[in-house]
């Protein structure tokens, strides 16, 4: 092989190598080897001559930095490559030749270049972003040994499993454990390594000043070492301290140790009080760890009274880890034999239906964010893939339009693979570029994404754009650089010298193999945006329908403050109505308050209670119906605007203790008495039917959606507040004008009236209905976004392809518009290619997304995932933007001038 | 290549000093003029300091107006494995130095009492 460089090197000295790098890399092309030789010819002289003056080297380095590069530059520019001597250049490009030489060629063309670069740096970008979400809520295994192992267990509750109530229907697949069962499961099972139960609980921390609510965690002592983490301080509690009668101890999270004891290393053996219980601190587990979500501040044993309840009280959640080579059906098989065993044992029926369940940690703790996750992965993939295909179709056009270039340098002696490689180092250059000004983007794009992701997305303090992050936009830069480097390349290969330089670029790129795939790509560009627009096109619908729904009670203006009545200061009822008159005293007493009502449960406060309701027939039969329950106090609908339909409202009089009343929501009243006055009517409450509390309905109100307005309202039972059972109460507060001013005076009338009682949650209502919009703002804007550059990426494709077409079709047009055809008809037929191109490409985007739509049918609200407005919508746009994108290059042949173009010929 | 597009006739740009300077070299140097000895040639001979860029750039402009044209040698050892661009006048090249020549003559016609005097004025 000959090549650029002789294979025995030249003896003698050679001029300052950084030198001569720098020198091959400004020169252009035409002049580079002439001026290089002349240099070192130059140099050697001198320095065999060694005679005065500067050394050779700096008088080198002195020409290198003095000659006139940019004047050299223009002047070759255009200037075709000298006819060279018996001499084939290298068949490969060496990769620092052709690397600079494709900075130098992308130099010429900066439109070019700043297109393809900030197209690849949008997508690379954005899909950085998103995958950092996904990344991080997703793919990153959990905090524990093992991660794979884990799994939590549940009960199910056959009956339930077909509940109207979507909540309802969760809660029964996810039913819980009582202490019987877990004991029994625990005692007798062969397939866990590791096994115990968890429930939540909440305790009143007052070492000084503040009462502090501290979210805790009740753990056995199976829980810590399932997941395998050990303690940073002391240790883990004992099997001996689940037993009855064990004194309570109390292990702290890294957190909690931090702020509340300063990382006190001696902290272990001290005794710390919750609600005036004793907890020995036994151990303190370290900063990465968290169970079962961040931001529980300790786990404690459980007590005795918890440990002593029946096998019909179903509280506790179990975690396990799996015994190697057991699989699941193995343990849900095991369990549900010891479950039937364990009801045996203790004289009670299993009840019906009722089984177990064993799922995933990770699939538990990420729960129905996987889906609007794996949506919007896709969605970004389909924009990095459009983004491709434009870049592509970019680099495939100017290498057509360089077709004569690279034709005189085929017959110069450049071997299709030396002009291969240098294509490819050019798409190279630039989707490198893309992806690190991508990556740039995405660092300063992820704290404003991050903000967008709704409160309810779990481990979000885990999403970071960490090595793996990095590591795969490299990774998809390299693939997008292979992909979108592929089609010049193929051009390349195709080049035949004699033809090239003969023709020009008149006739190329129509029906030919390149040109084919070039029309294919944007016919796919269009069809994906296609299917990125319907999906955004059906997200914004559902959307806007969501955000139109009335949730059917007022709740701007309305702020809510839950406080905490702690047993030990609150035994009985008198003591908790002493303490709640005084303090919606205080509250009213606030300027800009209009009036304060009290409930169990705020709407949208994230708390809902449900329980059975059973109604006389006449026949003697006794239904049990499902109904959510709230107790509320007499202002309760005035102040949040609940309309009410028949009957009357709670008054005073209803709160003593002779008096049994309900009142009922519309929905309620329709599936409890169907066609019926329900005012007068009674119902009755509890779970045993031989044991039931009758109420009489006294009114009926509108109905009111609870947990989020995409879910329809359940039927619902309001009760009298009467304080007798509840351990807190939600005071919510009218305000004439911003309620949030008002809280933190509301916060202070609490602690006026009792400074030991904790405030557990404080919030604006209409905060929290917006909260409840969040995932489906989050999906909606995103892909939304998506769509939309999806959508400005194609209608670019193809504006790009029928510009390219026009420009090539110059001299035809101008022979037509000679022999007398009309320039309108000419219009009409250059749209035409283009609007076909966008055509076809509605057609199979059309095929794709009917089926894909159907991933999108769960978030959906209001329509169905074949909702035919959006389709059509999403159908006339595209092929509007597809006939202007062809149209407006299209023009341009209207105003070809024949005489200059014949001329020219 | 597109002769067609140069108006016919144009009233070609008048030669500048160094180009002419460039185009003599090259003609002095015969068949081996390349951008090494050229820049020698200048300054030897016409005592002229000049840079390589000055005569790769004025050559390469002259080569686009056809006046010159050029071809690569072979790599030599002692250019670092380089070959060199050989330079060569045109005949359009010849026909403008011609032109250039017959304008200065001229415009000397005449003149050559008052310059020797004002050398002579200028030597006393």
């Amino acid at each position: 092989m000959t090549g650029a460089w002789p294979l025995v090197a030249p003896d003698g000295p050679r001029p300052p190598v950084a030198a001569r790098l720098l020198l091959s890399w400004l020169l252009p092309e035409a002049l580079r080897e002439a001026i290089e030789g002349d240099l070192e010819e130059r140099f050697r002289r001198r320095a065999a001559a060694q005679a005065g003056g500067p050394s050779p080297r700096l008088w080198y380095w002195r020409q290198v930095l003095t000659l006139r590069y940019r004047a050299l530059r223009r002047e070759a520019r255009g200037l075709a490559e000298p006819v060279q001597s018996g001499r084939r250049g290298a068949i490969w490009a060496s990769p620092s030749h052709a690397l600079s030489s494709a900075f130098r060629s992308l130099r010429a063309r900066p439109a070019l270049a700043a297109v393809v670069v900030l197209t690849l740096a949008f997508s690379i970008g954005i899909t950085t972003v998103v995958f950092s979400v996904v990344n991080g809520v997703l793919l990153r295994p959990l905090p524990y040994a093992e991660p794979d192992g884990i799994v939590n267990v549940y009960q199910t509750h056959g009956e339930w499993l077909d509940s109207p109530s979507p909540q309802l229907r969760a809660f029964a697949a996810r039913f819980p454990l009582s202490y019987p069962i877990f004991e029994g499961w625990r005692d007798r099972n062969t397939v866990f390594e590791g096994f115990g139960a968890y429930a939540n609980g909440q305790f009143t921390y007052t070492p000084d000043g503040e009462p502090e609510v501290v979210h805790g965690i009740h753990v056995t002592a199976g829980v810590l070492p399932a997941l395998g983490v050990l303690p940073e301080l002391g240790r883990l509690p004992l099997p001996a301290e689940d037993e009855m009668g064990a004194p309570p101890v109390v292990v702290l999270s890294h957190g909690f140790w931090q702020r509340r004891f300063g990382g006190d290393p001696n902290v272990v053996g001290r005794v710390i009080r919750f609600d005036d219980t004793p907890y020995e601190i036994v151990g303190v587990m370290p900063a990465s760890f968290y169970f079962p979500s961040a931001g529980n501040g300790v786990w404690v044993t459980f007590d005795d009274e918890l440990r002593a309840r029946e096998i019909d009280t179903q509280f506790m959640s179990a975690i396990a880890r799996v015994r190697p080579r057991v699989d699941a059906e193995t343990v849900v098989r095991e369990l549900e034999g010891l479950q039937a065993q364990i009801h045996r044992d203790r004289g009670e029926p299993l009840p019906n239906g009722r089984g177990t369940r064993v799922e995933s940690r990770l699939a538990e703790v990420v729960g129905d964010v996987r889906q609007t996750l794996l949506v919007l992965l896709a969605s970004v993939a389909l924009v990095l893939a459009i983004a491709c295909g434009n870049v592509a179709n970019l680099l495939f056009v100017s290498g057509l339009r360089r077709r004569r270039e690279l034709a005189v340098r085929t017959a110069l002696g450049a071997g299709t693979l030396r002009l291969v490689t240098g294509l490819f180092a050019e798409t190279a250059v630039l989707v490198g570029l893309g992806g690190a000004l991508g990556v740039a983007l995405a660092f300063v794009a992820h704290e404003p994404v991050l903000n967008l992701l709704p409160t309810g997305i779990p481990r979000t303090d885990e999403i970071s754009l960490n090595r793996t992050v990095l590591a795969f936009s490299a990774t998809l830069t390299v693939v997008t650089a292979l992909l979108a480097g592929s089609l010049p390349a193929l051009l390349a290969a195709h080049i035949d010298p004699a033809h090239g330089m003969k023709e020009g670029l008149r006739d190329l790129g129509g029906g030919r193999g390149p040109g084919r795939v070039r029309g294919a790509l944007v016919v796919a560009e269009v069809a994906v945006a296609f299917v990125l627009l319907t999906g955004a096109g059906l997200l914004a619908n559902s959307f806007w329908r969501l955000n139109r729904v009335d949730v059917g009670f007022r709740h701007d203006h309305v702020a809510s403050l839950q406080v905490a009545l702690p047993a030990a200061r609150y035994p009985d009822r008198d003591s908790k109505a002493a303490f709640a008159d005084e303090l919606r005293r205080r509250i009213e007493a606030i300027g800009g308050v209009v009036g304060v009502a009290m409930t169990t449960e705020t709407p949208f406060g994230g708390s809902v209670s449900s329980g059975s309701a059973y109604v006389e027939r006449g026949t003697g039969e006794l239904p049990e119906f499902n109904v959510e329950l709230s107790s509320v106090s007499g202002g309760y609908y005035r102040l949040l605007g609940i309309p009410l339909k028949a009957g009357r409202a709670f008054t005073p009089a209803d709160l003593s203790p002779g008096r049994a009343v309900a009142i009922v929501s519309e929905g309620a009243a329709q599936v409890l008495w169907p066609g019926e006055s329900p005012v007068g009517k009674r119902v009755g409450r509890g779970s045993d039917p031989e044991d039931l509390r009758w109420l009489t309905v006294v009114g009926v109100v509108s109905d009111v959606h609870h947990t989020s307005a995409a879910q329809a309202p359940v039927p619902k039972l309001y009760t009298p507040m009467m304080l007798t059972w509840q351990e807190s109460v939600d005071f919510l507060i009218g305000a004439a004008g911003d309620p949030s001013s008002i809280l933190d005076q509301a916060r202070r009338a609490v602690w006026d009236t009792d400074p030991r009682v904790p405030i557990r949650h404080a919030m604006v209502v209409s905060d929290a209905v917006d909260r409840s919009m969040a995932q489906p703002r989050f999906r909606t804007v995103l892909i939304g976004a998506l769509a939309a550059l999806s959508g400005l990426l194609a209608v670019l494709g193809v504006t790009g392809t029928v510009a390219f077409a026009v420009s090539q079709r110059v001299p035809e047009m101008g022979v037509r518009l000679a022999l007398g055809a009309s320039p309108a008809a000419l219009v009409a037929k250059t749209t035409r290619g283009g609007f076909a191109l966008a055509l076809t490409g509605t057609t199979i985007g059309l095929l794709v997304a009917l089926p894909a739509a159907r991933a999108l049918e769960e978030m959906l609200f209001g329509i169905g995932a074949w909702d035919v407005r959006t389709f059509l919508a999403v159908v006339g746009l595209v092929l509007f933007a597809g006939a202007a994108a062809s149209w407006w290059p299209a023009r341009r042949t209207a105003r070809i001038d024949p005489v200059r173009v014949l001329n020219a010929e | 290549m597109s002769s067609s597009k140069e108006p016919p006739n144009s009233t070609r740009d008048r030669l500048g000093e160094f180009e002419q300077l460039a185009l003599l070299s090259v003609l002095q140097l015969g068949n081996d003029a390349y951008g090494g000895q050229i820049l020698e040639q200048l300054e030897a001979r016409a005592e002229r300091s000049a840079s390589l860029s000055s005569v790769y750039i004025t050559l390469t402009r002259l080569e686009k107006k056809g006046l010159v044209s050029s071809r690569m040698g072979q790599p030599t050892e002692e250019r670092g494995g380089k070959a060199k661009r050989f330079f060569r006048v045109e005949p359009s090249g010849i026909e403008a130095l011609q032109e250039s020549r017959d304008r200065l003559i001229r415009m000397w016609t005449g003149l050559e009492g008052v310059l020797d005097r004002s050398v002579a004025t200028r030597g006393a």
